[in-house]
Parts: structure tokens; sequence; C-alpha cells
């Protein structure tokens, strides 16, 4: 299969969509891929089921981390809430496609808010995952609220997680020609499990990266589990992850774990 | 009794060209000082000497006459033993942007700062962001961050851990913050909730109460947290900011330690520059502001930006002087002489700021010598108030006209005054000195030298000989050929000729010069290496040739015998009177005829022009002075019972003056005594009520008017004009003129008196009264008196019969 005919199996990404600045990567990527490849963009607005029963339990009282007031919360309320936030990222979507050009779709999927789940519930060939869960990190509050408006960034470092399955070709290819459109810079991120046949796989590695014109870096991992890439992608200053949907590393809670860990964009290609 | 004919050398103040010593005035000394005006040379000396508030200059003169010239010599000659003033800068008031604080410098200096502190920005440029990017901020600062997440984070793991002890999670709802009680990472269903033992959703409510407790007070107390890692950035923001930018400051400090006002003003510098370091650290994409329609427009920040903020606006610099300051504005507008705050248009609005404020005149003379023209102020709107205002202040304000006006009340510069030390020399036109005395109080305080120029001195053989001198040094100045003598001698007369005074030579430079620059034309035409006593000629013939349409015409109409002049025969109560038409720029002289109607009656004389409104008050008061005369000397003793009336024919225009008054009277004379008057005679003069004739203007334009009309018709000899004695001295006749009176085909009269005219005019004594007070039989004012007396007497019998009968008796010119 040549990178060509790689790029043209490409024909519809799914994004989630997170109306917060920290959401915003994943759409800006989204779109990105989707204009380069000419994709058909599918936005998902994710109703997690969590918010909703929690609703149901009228004892319970929301904080607001600005005001510093207390609330108690409605099923009523939450619901209105959500569709008032649904309409918000529809129009956020609509305007980034536009401004790309991109065909879009919409649509509000309402269920357990776990990436493994969303990437099990929708076959596009590549799904854009920003943070979706709403269980809080101590991570995530630590971050959130001295930078409450973050600037957006340009994207300059790319990672890819490598192995020579085929459809971590295609994950390569893809995040060839994104680094190649953002003129960004790329990283392989290599598993520690294949010392012997690593010159085979930097071989591999380096005749796509040929065929695409590219350099990149190599990284090899230092584990088997998820705080390995995290690590790893971490001393690349990573600013969006490309990897094979079926990645070992990004099955159930190992997926969430990395989304909430790097706080960038994930792209499962399949 | 004295009726002069005058000889031929009486009628011109030759000037002999063998009195000079000189060839050409290439050969003469340049004249280094100005002569003919000794009173205004004393005057502007004083005025430029003396160092007190209101002695400014008010040089007055006609135009041309030399005015700037002397002021400009004298004041430049002060002004290169007076040291040189100080430079004057403007500089950011950066508590008060829109007050602009002045800065006095030594001369020169002013630009050594400016070029400082431009270097100070590029400096502060590269080292704040080099400070700033330094291992040692970025270390630091990131600890500070660090510091507040681990806070953060220990916070929130604390009750994340007790929460999980109890199977409650933290919860992100789209608005804040709740914890919910979780089964397998599920948040319990109310179906679930309700399903459990009523202990446990007891405990289930207590537990997330307590930890909501617990989070509420976090919350609370992360503002805190946030307020003290920003002090604590401010803290190390500034800390890095001082050793960034103090060391460069302290280094101007040193080199401008002996200057007060310069250490101020860079204390304020580095304090407004540690305060808004952030400026230097902007990156040069961040410069680029936002676009519409494809346009980039400039970002604004509040207040000036950082490129100007410390800048020097050197408002005045003396680096190229020489002495103090001597400058002349040639067109004095408020805004140029006061100064002026320009702005630039910026998204439709109109922006300013201390760097765009610009000098005026006053700034650039001050410590020094303005000259204006006064005219041009006062055309000017509120250039004289303005003017006024900043020598009676003592001070330069800048206000723009609208501000001075009310016309806007948006926010503006109001730059600090500059102290005014300047002494201000007005030119003008001696009726304006006059009118703003009169009409201006404080003109009089403010402008208290008076410099009086004189547009003619004296003419002597000294004279003559410096004014030949300055022939040269004109030629010189304006590059043109040299004068022989001749022309020089030829130059002088018509200066006289100029002046209507033989006696007098023209110290009006301009008109010195014009005709010098046309005298030097005319020579290259002729291909002269000199100019020649031809060439002058031809420059007054030219002058004359060009502008004398409307005397030729005149002069046309006149031999054509469409305007009606004798110059021969004689007639009774018909006078040749002799007026000046002046052009402007030419005068001619022209006769015309005055008549004289006498009658019973008791209107006194009547002025014709007068009743129809063309006779000017001048030429009415003379009218008058006739009535008085003859009251005077004919009808001491009874009522003058006289009606008459005067005209002067074929006249269409005002009529000014009294120089025809002593022809009126001579006509009256002649109607009253039935004595015929020569018409070959034309006559100039006014009288007075004794009867003595007086000096007029225009002698020889006249002269030369009915010369003109005489030789036309052929000379007689028996032609001439009477003039009064006294404007002798003023004959400067044309050459033709001359030669005709040495061949005695032309007679040129001077008489004191009434009755010397008359006796010329008619050819009768006029007689004296003898010691009956009678006048001898048959003369001229036995005659009149007679008339009068039976027009008196006639009247008194008319009166007596209760008005019947026809009171008129009117005597017509035989």
């Amino acid at each position: 299969m040549t990178p060509a005919t790689e790029q043209t199996t490409i024909r519809h990404i799914m994004v989630t969509l997170d109306v917060s600045e920290s959401g915003r990567p994943a759409l800006e990527t989204a779109v990105r891929l989707a204009a380069l490849m000419g994709a058909e963009l599918e936005g998902v607005f994710v109703e997690d089921i969590n918010l909703i029963r929690l609703a149901g339990l009228s004892f319970l009282r929301e904080v607001r981390p600005w005001s510093l007031a207390e609330e108690t919360i409605s099923t009523q309320r939450m619901q209105r809430e959500l569709r008032t936030l649904a309409r918000h990222a529809e129009r956020m979507l609509e305007q980034a496609a536009m401004e790309m050009g991109v065909p879009w779709s919409f649509q509000v999927w309402r269920g357990h808010a776990g990436a493994a789940s969303l990437t099990r519930a929708f076959a596009a060939d590549i799904l854009s995952l920003g943070r979706v869960s709403s269980l809080v990190s101590s991570r995530t509050w630590a971050t959130t609220r001295p930078r409450a408006r973050q600037s957006r960034e340009a994207v300059t470092s790319i990672s890819v997680l490598f192995s020579d399955s085929e459809q971590a070709m295609r994950a390569v290819a893809t995040a060839c020609s994104l680094a190649k459109d953002l003129d960004a810079r790329l990283t392989f991120l290599l598993p520690e499990n294949q010392a012997e046949d690593m010159p085979d796989l930097k071989a591999k590695a380096r005749t796509i990266l040929d065929s695409h014109k590219q350099l990149a870096r190599f990284v090899q991992l230092t584990g088997t589990d998820v705080q390995s890439l995290v690590r790893a992608a971490g001393t690349s200053g990573i600013c969006i992850l490309v990897a094979e949907a079926e990645h070992p590393l990004l099955q159930q809670a190992g997926l969430d774990q990395c989304l909430e860990a790097l706080s960038c964009p994930v792209l499962l290609v399949r | 009794m004295a009726i002069t004919q005058l000889k031929p050398d009486a009628l011109y103040q030759r000037c002999d060209p063998e009195q000079f010593d000189f060839r050409t005035t290439a050969e003469l000394e340049e004249l280094g000082e100005i002569i003919g005006q000794p009173r205004a040379v004393d005057a502007v000396r004083f005025g430029i000497g003396i160092q007190h508030k209101g002695y400014n200059i008010f040089a007055l003169g006609p135009t041309g006459i030399g005015k700037h010239e002397l002021a400009q010599r004298y004041a430049s000659e002060q002004a290169r033993s007076e040291p040189l003033p100080p430079d004057w800068c403007y500089v950011n008031n950066f508590q008060q942007p829109h007050e602009p604080r002045m800065l006095r410098m030594p001369p020169g200096r002013g630009m050594e700062l400016e070029r400082d502190m431009e270097q100070l920005v590029v400096d502060l440029r590269a080292t704040i962001p080099t400070v700033f990017e330094s291992d040692e901020y970025r270390t630091r600062s990131q600890a500070i961050e660090e510091e507040l997440s681990e806070q953060k984070e220990q916070a929130l793991k604390e009750i994340q851990d007790n929460a999980e002890q109890k199977q409650i999670a933290l919860i992100h709802t789209p608005t804040g913050f709740t914890l919910a009680p979780v089964r397998k990472g599920e948040v319990l269903s109310q179906e679930d909730f309700e399903s459990l033992s009523k202990k446990e959703r007891k405990r289930i409510e207590q537990d997330t109460g307590d930890l909501q407790e617990q989070l509420r007070k976090m919350l609370h107390e992360a503002p805190k947290w946030e307020k003290e890692v920003r002090d604590r950035m401010s803290k190390l923001n500034r800390e890095m900011a001082i050793s960034a930018i103090s060391h460069l400051i302290n280094t101007l400090r040193e080199k401008y330690k002996e200057l007060p006002e310069v250490i101020k003003y860079l204390h304020e510098v580095e304090k407004d520059a540690i305060e808004n370091f952030r400026h230097f650290l902007r990156h040069e994409e961040e410069k680029h502001g936002f676009q519409i329609l494809g346009i980039e427009l400039p970002q604004r920040d509040e207040g000036i930006q950082v490129d100007m903020r410390y800048r020097i606006n050197v408002f005045i610099t003396h680096e190229d002087h020489d002495g103090a300051p001597v400058i002349y504005e040639d067109y004095p507008s408020y805004n140029n002489l006061i100064g002026r705050v320009e702005h630039r248009a910026e998204l439709g609005a109109l922006i300013t700021d201390f760097t765009m404020i610009r000098p005026g005149a006053l700034h650039r003379a001050n410590g020094g010598y303005l000259i204006l023209d006064v005219l041009k102020v006062l055309m000017q709107p509120f250039a004289w108030e303005g003017l006024k205002r900043a020598l009676q202040a003592g001070e330069i304000r800048i206000e723009s006209l609208a501000q001075l006006m009310s016309l806007v009340s948006t926010v503006s510069l109001e730059p600090e005054p500059i102290p005014l030390d300047i002494k201000v020399i007005l030119l003008g036109e001696p009726h304006i000195y006059y009118l703003l005395s009169l009409f201006d109080p404080e003109f009089s305080e403010l402008f208290k030298v008076a410099v009086d120029f004189d547009y003619r001195m004296d003419r002597n053989p000294e004279t003559q000989q410096l004014y030949a001198r300055l022939i040269g040094t004109l030629l010189r100045k304006e590059n043109l050929q040299p004068l022989d003598r001749s022309a020089v001698a030829r130059v002088i007369e018509h200066s006289a000729r100029l002046l209507e005074d033989g006696e007098k030579l023209l110290t009006h430079t301009r008109s010195l010069t014009d005709i010098l620059r046309e005298a030097d034309y005319w020579a290259t035409q002729h291909e002269h290496e000199t100019v020649t006593v031809e060439d002058v000629q031809q420059v007054i013939d030219a002058r004359i040739y060009r502008v004398d349409r409307i005397r030729e015409h005149m002069q046309d109409e006149i031999r054509r015998g469409t305007l009606l002049i004798d110059t021969a025969g004689q007639k009774t109560g018909q006078i040749n009177g002799l007026s000046v038409l002046d052009l402007g720029n030419f005068m001619f002289g022209r006769p015309s005829r005055i008549t004289a109607r006498v009658r019973m009656g008791d209107s006194n004389v009547v002025d014709i022009e007068r009743e129809v409104e063309l006779g000017g008050p001048i030429h009415s008061k003379g009218v008058f002075i006739l009535s008085a005369f003859l009251g005077a000397r004919y009808s001491l003793d009874r009522p003058l019972a006289l009606s008459a009336s005067l005209v002067f024919e074929q006249s269409y225009g005002e009529v000014e003056g009294d120089s025809a008054s002593s022809a009126e009277l001579y006509a009256l004379l002649s109607a009253l005594a039935d004595a015929p008057v020569r018409q070959s005679l034309a006559v100039t003069g006014s009288v007075n009520q004794q009867g003595e004739i007086q000096p007029i203007g225009g002698v020889n334009e006249k002269i030369e008017g009915f010369f003109d009309i005489c030789n036309v018709r052929g000379l007689t000899g028996d032609q001439g004009v009477i003039i009064p004695a006294t404007n002798i001295k003023h004959l400067m006749l044309r050459e033709d003129v001359r030669e005709a009176v040495a061949a005695g085909k032309f007679a040129i009269h001077a008489i004191d008196r009434v009755d010397d005219g008359i006796e010329l005019l008619t050819g009768i004594p006029a007689g004296q009264r003898d010691d009956q007070r009678q006048f001898p039989d048959g003369s001229i004012n036995r005659r009149v008196e007679d008339t009068l007396t039976r027009y008196s007497e006639t009247m008194q019998a008319y009166a007596s019969k209760g008005g019947k009968g026809d009171s008129s008796q009117e005597k017509a010119p035989s």
C-alpha cells in the first residue's frame, strides 16, 4: 500500500467536542486533518451518563469555582445545561469546519464518557479525542484555575506510536501528512519489548519517512505501561499523539489515563 | 509785493558729476552704516540695548525703506555678543501624560540626550528579554507556579482520598464541581440509591456533605494561594527588571550628573521602565495588530507606546548657532508663532503625544530676537492676541486655537509653558503704529520703543557723496553693473524729483534699488559695460511711458478741444487751475478750467463741487477761506451781500486739496472786478485768510502738465505758470521745460500774495489801501470793493422795501 492510497482511505473522522479551551486542540486537529485528507468530519458531544445520574440525587450540591456559590442539582437544570453546551459545541464545530471548508455533521451521544466506550461506539477511520470524562483528577484541577484562558499554541511536535502492524503504518502515514502540513517535528515512539527487532523496525520507519520526505526522531519507550508512554511523550514536548486504534496501551482505562496525563489530543487511526 | 519770474537755474537742483572723484561706483568703498536714518538708528540701538520688560521695538516707516535690514543688522550685531540660549526639550510626563514636561538643557546637549535615550530603549529591548529568558528567571518562576500546582493537587488529593475511601467521586459538572456516590466507576442512579438501606443512604449523605464542606473550604482558599503566587511573581519580575534596567540608567546618571533636571527625569524613566518592563518583552509577531478585510491595523496600547515613551522631543536646539538667535517669521500665523500640537489619524481618531509638539517662532527666537511684519501678524486670526499674551506672561503656553476658543473639549496636550526671554521687533507702516497706540491699550505697554524711519534726508555735497556710496553698496549687493558718475548724478537728481524736493534725497532703498535694477537692464540691452546717464534716463522715460496712457488721452482731448482749456486770450471769471491725478505709481498734472459767477445775495461763495459731494473736505475748507478773505478785506463795515458760485469745469470726479484755492480766488476777483484774466497762465497755490499764498504738492507735475498743453499748441512766450514762492525749492522740472524757460518761451512766476497773482493775471495793479483806507481808483481791489459795496447797498434797499422786487443782480463776465 503506497502512502497515497493510505491517505485516500481516510473518509470519516470523528472528534469529541469539549467547549472548554482545553478541548479546542482536538477539534482543530481533526478539522485540519479532515481538510488535508478530504474527509468528512463528525462532531460528537458526549452527555456523560454519570452527570444525568447524579442530577437525580437531590441531596447533592454543586460548588462553582469562580463565583464560589453553591446550589442543589436537578435533572431539569442538568439537561438544560448540557443542551446549552451541546449547542455551543455545534457552533464551534460549524465555525471551525466552515473556515477550512470541511463537510461536517454533529450528534449528541449519551453514555459512559470513557474514551474506550467512544472508540467502540464510532466506526470512523480516525477518532480525535480530547478529555471526555467528568471525573476530576487532581492534575485537571491544578492546571485549570490559574490559566483560565489558555492561549492557542502552535502545534510544534507530533508523536506517533509505532509498531509493525498494518494499522500502525496507517497511523504513521497520517502523522507524516499532518506533520508536513503543520510543519511540526515528528517523533516515533518505539516499543520497549522489541529490542532485537529494533533495527528492522527503524528501517521500516525510515522507508515510510523517505516516502513522505520527512525526518523524525526515535524515542524508545522504557516500559510497557501507559506511564512509560506518558514519560516518553513528555520528553518530546508532545502536541498531538497519533496511534493505531487497537494499540494495546490505549485500551480500556489506558486511553483515559493517557488523555488525562498528556493533556493533548489523541488521534486513533483504524 | 514780490513777483519773481524764475530763471532756469532755479527750476532744477542739478547734481554736478564733477564733484565726484570716482569714475564708476565700482571704485567706491562699501557703505558700512545706514544713511539718512540717524533717529531710527539711535532708537533701534536703544531698543536692542535696554533689557527691561515691555521694551520691544516697533519700527515704523513706509514699506521698502529698509526697516527689516536695519532691525536685522543691529539685532544680529547684538546677538553675536550674547550667549547661546539653552536647548528646550519636551519629555513624557509619566504621571500626567497629557501634560508633557519641559527640560532645559545646555546648548547642544538636547540632541545628545535624545541620542542617549534612543540607545537606552535599544539596550532595554535587548537586556530585558535576555534577563526574563534566563535560566534563573525560568526556573524561579516555574518553581513558584509548580508550588501552587502542588499545593492545589495536594489539597484536592486529600479530598479525593477521603472520597475514594467513602466510595464518593469528585465530578466536573457543566458549571462547577460536585461529589457523588459511585460504585465501580459509575455514579449511583436515584433508583440504586433508593434501594440502599436507610442507614447507608444517611451515611452517604453525611459523607458527601462533609466532603462538600472540605471542597468548599479548599475553593475559598484557592484565590488566596493564587494571589500569593501573583505577588511572588511580581516581586520576582520587579527584581529581575531592576537588575536589567538600573545599571543602564546609572550610566546615564553619571553622564548627566551636573544637570539636576535630567537626573530627576532619569529617575522617573527608571521607575516607569521597571513598572512597564513587559512592553520590552513583546515578540515581533505580537506587535502586529488585528486585520479587517485584509488590512492590518496597528495595535494600540493604553498610553504612549514604548518606542515613544522615553523619547526626547528636542524642541529647540542651538547646536549650529553663533550667539543668540535672530529670527524673521514670514508667515506669523498663531500656530507658527506660538507653536502647535500635531495629531495623527488612527482608526478614525486623532492621536497625539509629547513627541508631536512643534515649536513656533517665539520658541526659536527665545533668548534672542524675533522680527515680525505687524500687518501680517494682525491679518492672522489670534496671532496678535497670542503674541501679546506670551509677552505679558513672560512664557509660551502652547494651546490650540480650538482649545483657546473652547470649540472642542476633548483631552489634548497641555505642555508645560516655556519661560520667554525675547526682544520682538515689529515692522510696519506708521498708520498702523498710530492706530495701535490709539486703540490697543496693551500695545504701548509692550512696545515702548518706536523706531521712526524718515523717508528723506538733506541734500548737500556731503550727503551726495554718501548717496553715491549707498548706490555702490546696493549695486554690489544686487550684483548689478556699476554706474558711472554722470549716471550717479542723474540718479541723485531723480531721487530728489521723486521726493518733490530739490533739497532732499530719498532714503527709500527699495525705490532706489528698483531704479538701479532697471538701469542695469537697459545698460545690458545697450551693451554698456557701465550704466550711463542715458540708461538712467531711459529708466525714467520708460517708467513714465509704461503708465502715462491716461495722461496722453487727456492731453489729446485738450488738444482736440474736447476738454476746454484756453492757453491764449483773456476771460473774466475764468482761470486755468492746476490739479494732479495720482494713479498710485504715477502722478501727472492736468490743467482745469475754473469759472466763477457772482451776484448780489446772501449765500456767500457756493462751491458747486461740494454741493454735489464731489469736493473733499480740504477743498471745501479752501473755498470757505475765500469767503472769509473777501469779507475781511472788502466788507469790514457792511454785510457781504454776495452770492458766488465756483466750479471746476468738465470735472467729473472728486476734487480734493486746497491747491486750487488761489485760482478760485483769482476767478472770483476777476468776476467781481470785471477784469479779464490772461488764459496763457495757469495758477496753483493755496491761500489763507490773510491773502498769503501757501505751498502746495505736486508742483513739478502741475507745471509740466500745463507746459505740455502749451507746447502742443505752440509756445508763444506769453505762457507760464504762477506758483507759490515757497515751492521754489521743490522744483525739479523736466529738461524740456527748463529749455523753454531758458529760451523765453515759457515762464514760471513765483508769488507770495494774492495781490501779486491778480496783478500778474489781469495786468491791473491790485492796489493798497491809503491813509483813508481807500484803494486807489481803478485798482482791482477798488473795483472789487465797489462791486461788493453796491451789492450791499442794493441789498439794504431791497430789505427796506419789504422784500419786493428782484433781489439778484448778477455780474456776468464780459
